[in-house]
């Protein structure tokens, strides 16, 4: 399509040895309508690429403006110069040297004429594109809100919870209560809370022994955990809700992975320059191989530590006899 | 008495189950266990009529433990939260319960396994279509009274073998009563390639390929090992290879 409005802008130029009444040798004509048609195609292919990939704000801003006047220019120069080296005839030297403002005028025009036309072209394409972008980014804000609140509810460990809950109220109603008031305590603070707050250990380790205690009453006498806390830490400022995801992923990749009775032990201390964390539980090989891994859960919190702290390495994991050991690292400054 | 067996591992989960059962007649809780292992053993041994089973378990999952037991069951899921396998659900179970579920429900799924133990003596065959959770990582297997989990990264080929596939690992010949053509549905295709009626292969094991007899070829496999490419199939995975 466009292609074929060049060649029309290209022949438009060529019928101009006709318009003028002249005493020229047919040769002459044949090679100005190909000289003609041949530099302006070449020049408005240019023309059409340069718009095609460099798309400017104004239609006839300086660069387009610029653009068109010296390719103008540079095409009269071609036009003129291959004129005179293919024909030495001097009625025809003559009828060059007298068209070569009418030539520049409907060069220029034509330009122009391209110009308009490929950037409303692309105008229109640049529009939709940004349209385009507009939609898929705020998809994507909405896609990780969605992620984020589903972390929040864990849907999993709250339809589980409930579950308890209901076998509780005929077996042992008391607990069921005391079921319903942790897990409501635990889900407000986990909703509430926003992740870049800091907030003093002791409040997150309430939160954590919230969930601890819930997990505690889903699975009984399975699961044991130990705490090892240096009481100096509990003052200390720590990101709110960064130690519940990587104990939700020790007491996972524990229960999963063993039939047995699983311990978790969790031992905090402090250095001068940060607290340290660390959280050991028992974990299957095998299993652990052929399932999705161990990342998953920790990932999120590695990215919540580096954009909190502009620091990698705050998290390191190591597995030693059947043991995986998840390091936090929270810099006190 | 209808002899039904309990298989969850948190112990309320598994007392909600009991309670509803022992309000109605006829129903009679043959066993509980809290995981797929103790499932398969009481399985064999009790022979329940009916087994409420729950999806997330110790070491192998619900579906994983389903594939293991030789005969037939009747199955009922109890599952919190798994939207990615409420289809596996219809294909493998009479009728899946979500946590926490009311007495209406919990009626509602015992109506509907009465009617199909009526019109079907036969419990619901194994579907062969739905992709079950962590069925692309790995395959169980049992193998005498143990049970294995190979990661699917070690399997080295799969061949059909009359109604079962034999799994080729480094160490061992494994059978599983599948069909290779479950198989290639479920499993990685970029990882696994049909590379003949009877093999599906481990393209990571693959570290050559010769000539073999009158226009065809083989497979040669980093152990040595050798298996047939077929005609039709040699195109398609010199293709799957870039060459």
């Amino acid at each position: 399509m466009i292609q074929l409005f060049i060649l029309l802008c290209a022949v438009s130029l060529a019928p101009l040895p006709f318009l003028i009444n002249s005493e020229m040798a047919a040769k002459s004509v044949v090679i100005d309508i190909f000289v003609n048609i041949g530099t302006l195609t070449f020049f408005l292919l240019i023309i059409a690429n340069i718009q095609r990939y460099y798309h400017t704000n104004k239609v006839f801003g300086l660069p387009n403006l610029s653009a068109t006047v010296l390719f103008s220019a540079l095409s009269l120069l071609l036009i003129y110069s291959l004129t005179r080296s293919f024909s030495d005839e001097y009625a025809y030297s003559h009828f060059v040297r007298m068209t070569i403002l009418v030539r520049g005028i409907i060069v220029l025009l034509s330009f122009l004429l391209i110009t308009a036309v490929l950037w409303i072209d692309q105008e229109h394409f640049h529009v939709q594109r940004i349209q385009a972008y507009a939609i898929e980014k705020e998809r994507e804000a909405i896609r990780i809100e969605l992620n984020g609140l589903q972390e929040k509810l864990k849907p999993h460990f709250l339809f589980n919870s409930l579950n308890s809950i209901s076998a509780l109220t005929v077996s042992d109603p008391k607990k069921a209560r005391e079921m319903i008031h942790l897990l409501s305590d635990y889900m407000r603070k986990s909703v509430q809370d926003d992740p870049r707050k800091l907030i003093p250990l002791q409040e997150e380790m309430d939160h954590l022994q919230r969930y601890v205690a819930i997990e505690q009453i889903r699975f009984g006498d399975r699961l044991n955990v130990a705490y090892t806390i240096d009481e100096a830490c509990l003052p200390l400022n720590v990101p709110a809700l960064i130690l519940q995801p990587i104990i939700e992923n020790a007491i996972k990749y524990g229960l999963y992975g063993s039939l047995d009775l699983v311990e978790i032990r969790v031992s905090i201390e402090k250095t001068d320059e940060a607290i340290h964390v660390w959280v050991i539980n028992p974990f299957d090989e095998e299993a652990q191989r052929a399932s999705a891994g161990t990342g998953y859960g920790l990932n999120s919190i590695r990215k919540k530590l580096f954009l909190l702290f502009g620091q990698q390495q705050l998290l390191a994991t190591s597995t030693e006899n059947g043991q995986f050991t998840t390091h936090l690292i929270i810099p006190q400054t | 008495m209808i002899k039904v067996l309990i298989i969850d591992d948190e112990p309320l989960a598994r007392s909600i189950v009991r309670s509803f059962l022992s309000e109605r007649e006829g129903y009679e809780i043959v066993g509980e266990c809290a995981n797929g292992y103790e499932g398969l053993k009481s399985i064999d041994a009790l022979k329940p009529d009916l087994v409420f089973l729950d999806v997330q378990m110790p070491k192998i999952n619900g579906f994983e433990m389903l594939e293991l037991v030789d005969e037939p069951i009747s199955v009922i899921f109890t599952t919190a939260f798994d939207e990615y396998a409420l289809k596996a659900f219809e294909t493998f179970a009479v009728d899946y319960l979500l946590k926490p579920f009311s007495d209406q429900r919990f009626d509602q799924a015992l109506e509907k396994w009465k009617a199909t133990v009526k019109t079907t003596p036969s419990s619901p065959a194994f579907g062969e279509i739905a992709k079950q959770p962590d069925e692309h990582l790995r395959i169980v297997i049992k193998d005498g009274s143990t049970i294995k989990i190979i990661p699917i990264q070690d399997v080295l080929f799969l061949e059909a073998y009359d109604d079962y596939v034999k799994v080729h690992t480094n160490e061992k010949t494994h059978l599983k009563k599948k069909t290779l053509n479950y198989y290639e549905t479920t499993l990685d295709a970029r990882q696994f390639v049909r590379i003949h009626r009877s093999f599906l292969l481990n393209l990571n094991e693959l570290t050559g390929i010769e000539p073999f007899e009158k226009n065809s070829y083989r497979a040669v496999l980093r152990n040595g090992k050798r298996i047939p490419i077929s005609r039709s199939a040699y195109g398609p995975l010199k293709e799957s290879l870039g060459v």
